[in-house]
């Protein structure tokens, strides 16, 4: 009875549905539900199985991989990177104690050249001088005998004009003894 | 010439009958095109998987795209928590993208426009997602149908909702895809009858509406195995997140 009666509500609800498949709805058709839903469970188990238990590992452990290979990349271009910054420090430091060095060298010989160029100046100021206190001392014994060789010469052109003039011959030792006379009072007169 | 553009969803037996205690179990046509569906897939991966290198090749850059969507979409709706469920929700999507795409292949059988199928993966989703919920919460995942701050007369009414709008996913998840792919297919196989009926004269233009239809055909298959997805994964989120 009770089996029937199941029976019966089965049907009344799939007679409606295969009417309706029938008349344009093929998908309302029950007829083949249940091999339909045991093909998708059995496919899609095993579809799952396979993606589950092969193919997902094997691409997440691939991802993995890659991520860690590309990281440890990564690490090793900071690493170079760091190692590069201590080199340039490094350089950059000794440019900057060989500048400082060359600095100081060039300091000390200028300092050097220096001294001796005002040694070497101080030694030609001092030749300078020695030659030029010898060049006075020259200077003026030539006056001097230039001063004494003056008084014959005027003896001598005096005696030529007088003897002109007059026609006789004047007395040389008078002539020569008026003329140093002049001469040591000019003397006088520019030593005074 | 014209036929009847439903004709195309009609489940026939392929093979000897094969039945259980009166209940009709044998392979039709649907079963054998999940089987196809279910191969290529596994073709698929067999391709991209067998010689794995750090620089992918074509297939396996192909399977690494696949995997990076889906895992990109777990992480984004679920969070990081849900990388135990990535291989179910990457079977749906690859199963469920993968029939519909075959079904768009002339001659071929769109198993997705049968109601049976769409309805019987909900609700595979929503049991599951139901049981994980409990499995995680107890019996606090129950709160999912209690929002806080509601005001208290509201509260039985919202209930209510709650509960009406939790029994109805598998419903809408399962209506949403049959749906779309049943208008999707009728659609062209109406344009395809136009063509034949008027001819090499008139054909042309549903010619070119069948064209422009087979593209959106293509796009709609992708996003209802997208939209499949994303909800399964917006599900389980509720299951093991409880935002509620």
């Amino acid at each position: 009875m009770k089996n029937k009666s199941v029976a019966i509500i089965i049907y009344l609800l799939f007679s409606n549905k295969i009417a309706f498949a029938k008349e344009g709805m093929p998908q309302l058709n029950p007829e083949f539900w249940l091999s339909q839903i045991l093909w998708l469970t059995i496919i899609f188990v095993i579809l799952y199985f396979l993606i589950q238990k092969f193919f997902s590992p094997k691409l997440f452990a691939l991802i993995d991989s890659r991520t860690n290979f590309i990281k440890s990349l990564l690490e090793e271009a900071e690493s170079c990177k760091n190692q590069i910054q201590k080199l340039e420090n490094e350089y950059n430091l000794i440019i900057s104690e060989a500048k400082n060095q060359s600095k100081k060298i060039s300091i000390k010989l200028k300092n050097d050249f220096n001294d001796k160029i005002s040694l070497k100046r101080k030694e030609f100021e001092n030749i300078l001088n020695s030659e030029t206190v010898k060049a006075e001392q020259e200077i003026n014994n030539f006056k001097k005998q230039t001063l004494e060789n003056i008084e014959n010469i005027a003896g001598d052109f005096s005696k030529e004009l007088i003897e002109k003039i007059t026609g006789t011959a004047p007395n040389s030792s008078n002539l020569n003894a008026v003329i140093l006379e002049i001469s040591n009072k000019e003397k006088k007169s520019q030593y005074v | 010439m014209a036929t009847n553009p439903m004709q195309q969803f009609e489940v026939h037996r392929i093979g000897p009958s094969l039945s259980f205690k009166g209940v009709d179990l044998s392979f039709t046509n649907s079963s054998l095109f999940m089987l196809i569906s279910s191969i290529l897939i596994i073709i698929f991966f067999i391709a991209g998987t067998s010689r794995v290198n750090i620089v992918p090749g074509k297939f396996q850059l192909l399977n690494e795209l696949v995997f990076n969507f889906i895992s990109k979409m777990i992480n984004e709706t679920v969070g990081p928590n849900a990388r135990p469920y990535f291989p179910f929700i990457l079977t749906i999507f690859l199963f469920i993208l993968t029939l519909n795409m075959v079904g768009l292949l002339p001659y071929a059988f769109t198993v997705t426009s049968q109601i049976i199928i769409t309805f019987f993966l909900a609700v595979v989703i929503f049991v599951g997602v139901t049981i994980v919920g409990f499995a995680k919460n107890g019996i606090g995942f129950l709160k999912i149908f209690a929002p806080s701050g509601v005001p208290i007369f509201l509260f039985p009414i919202i209930v209510a909702i709650e509960i009406i709008s939790f029994l109805s996913r598998p419903v809408s998840l399962s209506v949403r895809l049959f749906a779309n792919m049943l208008a999707g297919h009728t659609m062209l196989k109406v344009f395809g009858g136009f063509v034949v009926s008027l001819g090499i004269v008139g054909g042309w233009l549903p010619l070119s509406f069948s064209v422009a239809l087979t593209a959106l055909e293509i796009l709609v298959a992708f996003l209802q195995a997208y939209v499949f997805a994303v909800l399964s994964c917006i599900y389980l989120n509720d299951a093991l997140n409880m935002h509620h």
